[in-house]
C-alpha cells in the first residue's frame, strides 16, 4: 500500500447493509485477514479457558467481523494537492465462502484523478482483498470533487474524493511600493465609561493579508489579465516575497531537500506559519514547483520535503518562497497606456480546516 | 551587567526602538460627562480618575531579528486581547543624584508626579549601555531630601549605580494593550520595515 504524507482521509466500513463509522487513527491500513485470524484465535483460546468446549463453537471474528464486504476508505480529502498522491482502495470480501461481483465502476467529475481497476465485471473470491490504486494528480481543476461508485450487488459503495488545488502566483512585486504583510487577530471586546474591559480572543492563530504592486507591459498584461479571471474562486500559493531563499545544493531535481544560503532562524513566516515553499526560476517563469516542507533545520539551513523535486531548476538562477495560501481580494489597476498598467493586489489568506 | 525587571506581576514587558523619524502622537481618553439643562448651571460628573493615554507608534525593524521577536511578542498577545507593559516614550523623571547600590529609591527632581500617584506605578530605565530597569513605586516622599527633589521609593533595591547621563530614557511603565487586531509591516527591502501601529492604557487593569 502506497500513503504519501499529506494526503489525510477518514474511511467508513460497510458491513453488509449497515454502515457504522470507520476511523483510522493512522494512514497505514493493516492486513484485516492476518489481524482478524490472530484475534480470532486469541479470543478462541481465552473463552476456552473461561467456559469450557462451548466456547468453539462461535467466535468473535466469526460473528461480527467476518462474513461482510468492506470497502476502505470511503473518503479520500486530499488537502491542498500540490504533489501526484497515491492511496489504495481495499475490496475486501471477508465472507468465508460467497464470491461477490463488482459489475461495474462508474465516476462522476473524474477529471484530476485517475483510477487504475481490470475491466468489470470483477469477481471477488472469498476471504480475497482487491486493491486498486487511486492517483490524485498535480494537474486538475481548483476544486477537486469527484466520486467512483462500485456496484457489488445487492450493495453500492462510493468513494469520495475532495481537495483543492494551489496554483503559484509568479509574478514579481515593483519593490518601489512596500511589500505588506498584515498580521491579524479578532478580539470581541466590551468597554464601560469607566474603562472597564472584558475581552475574547476568537481568532487561535494568526491570519495573513498581502498586499503588492504588481507592473505588466504587453503580453504579460494579457496574461495577467485572463489569469486574474481563472484566479478568482482559486487558492493561489503567494510567495512572501520578503523572505526569499537561494539553494546552494545541485541539481535540485530528484532531491528530497535543499540547503539555502539565509539565515533563516529569522523568518517568521517560514518558521511559523507556512506549509509549502515555491520554487521559481527567475529567468523563465514556467519552471516552477510547489513543494510541501516536511521538516526544516534552521541550524545548517536544510528545507526537506515531503517528495522529490520533479522540475529541473538552475541553482543559481533559482529562488525559494515560502508561500501563504491565498484568495485573491482587491484588485486596484491603474493604465498608463493601452498595455501598460500598474495593479495594486492584496491577498486574503485561506484558512482550511 | 544585564536587565534588572522587577515589578511587572508576570506581565511581558514591550520595550521596542522608537522609530522617532516620524514624531509620536498621543492622545488621551477623557471620561466625564456635564449635566445641565438649557440655562441652568452644569454638573461635572467623573467617570475615572484615571484617563487611559493612547499612543500613535512607529517601529523601524532594522534586521529580520528584529522583526522576528516584534512577531513573535505579536502573536502571544493575539491583537487587542492580552495586555502587557509598554514603557511611555516621553522623558517622564530627571534623576538628581546618583543612585546607591542596595538602597531601593531614587532622587528625582520635584515634578508633581506625588500630586498624581495612587500606588500601582512602575518606572522604567533604559540605559545607554541597553540594560532595561523597572521597580513598582511603593510611596513618595515630596520634596525630600530638599525642596524640588522627590524620593521615589521602590520595590527593590538598585544593583548598580546610576547617573542621569547613563540614562537613554526614564519614563512610566504604562499597562495597556494594542488598539488594533491587526499589524501591518511593509518592507522597505527584504530585511528593513516599517510597522506602524497603536496602543491603549488600560487605567483599571494595573497590577496592585
Amino acid at each position: 500500500m502506497v500513503v504519501h504524507t499529506g494526503l489525510l482521509y477518514e474511511g467508513a466500513i460497510r458491513v453488509d447493509e449497515e454502515v457504522q463509522p470507520f476511523y483510522s487513527p493512522v494512514p497505514e491500513f493493516p492486513d484485516l485477514a492476518i489481524l482478524l485470524s490472530a484475534m480470532a484465535a486469541g479470543i478462541r483460546a481465552v473463552t476456552a479457558t473461561a467456559s469450557g468446549a462451548l466456547a468453539d463453537e462461535m467466535t468473535f471474528a466469526a460473528g461480527p467481523l467476518l462474513n461482510r464486504v468492506y470497502f476502505l476508505p470511503r473518503i479520500v480529502d486530499g488537502g491542498f494537492i500540490v504533489q501526484d498522491t497515491e492511496q489504495d482502495i481495499t475490496i475486501w470480501n471477508a465472507h468465508e465462502s460467497q464470491s461477490y461481483t463488482i459489475s461495474a465502476i462508474t465516476d462522476s467529475q473524474p477529471d484530476g484523478t485517475t483510477l487504475d481497476h481490470p475491466a468489470t465485471p470483477i469477481t471477488i473470491t472469498p476471504e480475497t482483498n482487491l486493491f486498486h490504486l487511486l492517483t490524485l494528480l498535480r494537474a486538475g481543476p481548483p476544486f477537486q470533487d469527484t466520486t467512483y461508485t462500485y456496484n457489488i450487488a445487492p450493495w453500492s459503495f462510493v468513494l469520495t474524493i475532495q481537495g483543492r488545488r494551489i496554483e503559484a502566483f509568479l509574478y514579481d512585486p515593483d519593490w518601489r511600493s512596500p511589500f505588506k504583510v498584515g498580521y491579524s487577530f479578532l478580539t470581541i471586546l466590551a468597554r464601560s465609561k469607566r474603562f472597564v474591559e472584558q475581552r475574547r480572543a476568537l481568532y487561535e492563530k494568526v491570519k495573513r493579508k498581502l498586499e503588492a504592486a504588481f507592473w505588466f507591459n504587453g503580453l504579460e498584461m494579457q496574461q495577467f489579465s485572463y489569469d486574474l479571471r481563472r484566479f478568482h474562486a482559486q487558492v493561489l500559493g503567494v510567495p512572501i516575497f520578503s523572505e526569499p531563499m537561494h539553494p546552494t545544493t545541485s541539481p535540485l531535481q530528484g532531491s528530497t531537500f535543499t540547503i539555502v544560503s539565509e539565515d533563516i532562524v529569522d523568518y517568521w513566516n517560514l518558521r511559523n506559519a507556512t506549509k509549502f515553499v515555491l520554487f521559481k526560476d527567475l529567468e523563465d517563469k514556467t519552471i516552477n514547483e510547489v513543494k510541501e516542507i516536511a521538516s526544516l533545520d534552521t541550524g545548517i539551513r536544510k528545507l526537506t520535503f515531503t517528495n522529490q523535486i520533479a522540475a529541473i531548476f538552475v541553482q543559481a538562477q533559482t529562488v525559494i518562497y515560502p508561500v501563504c495560501l491565498s484568495l485573491i481580494g482587491e484588485v486596484s489597476p491603474r493604465f498608463l497606456t493601452d498595455d501598460l498598467a500598474q495593479v495594486e493586489l492584496s491577498f486574503e489568506e485561506f484558512k482550511s480546516g | 551587567m544585564g536587565d534588572l525587571l522587577t515589578g511587572l506581576a508576570g506581565l511581558d514587558l514591550f520595550a521596542p526602538k522608537y522609530n522617532w523619524k516620524s514624531e509620536l502622537s498621543a492622545q488621551y481618553e477623557m471620561s466625564r460627562a456635564i449635566h445641565s439643562y438649557a440655562g441652568t448651571v452644569e454638573e461635572l460628573i467623573n467617570y475615572s480618575d484615571h484617563r487611559p493615554t493612547r499612543l500613535e507608534l512607529e517601529f523601524l525593524f532594522q534586521n529580520k531579528a528584529e522583526e522576528y521577536d516584534f512577531l513573535t511578542f505579536w502573536m502571544d498577545k493575539r491583537g487587542q486581547w492580552k495586555k502587557f507593559w509598554l514603557p511611555s516614550p516621553s522623558t517622564g523623571f530627571f534623576l538628581d543624584t546618583p543612585t546607591v547600590i542596595g538602597v531601593p529609591s531614587v532622587i528625582v527632581r520635584g515634578n508633581r508626579f506625588a500630586e498624581f500617584y495612587k500606588g500601582f506605578e512602575r518606572i522604567f530605565i533604559q540605559l545607554d549601555n541597553g540594560d532595561r530597569l523597572s521597580f513598582q513605586i511603593n510611596s513618595i516622599a515630596q520634596d525630600q531630601p530638599l525642596p524640588g527633589k522627590d524620593t521615589l521609593n521602590l520595590g527593590a533595591a538598585l544593583d548598580r549605580i546610576v547617573d542621569q547621563a547613563d540614562i537613554a530614557l526614564f519614563s512610566l511603565l504604562l499597562c495597556g494593550r494594542f488598539e488594533k487586531d491587526v499589524a501591518e509591516l511593509a518592507y522597505i527591502t527584504m530585511a528593513i520595515s516599517e510597522c506602524k501601529i497603536s496602543f491603549l492604557e488600560l487605567p483599571k487593569e494595573y497590577p496592585a
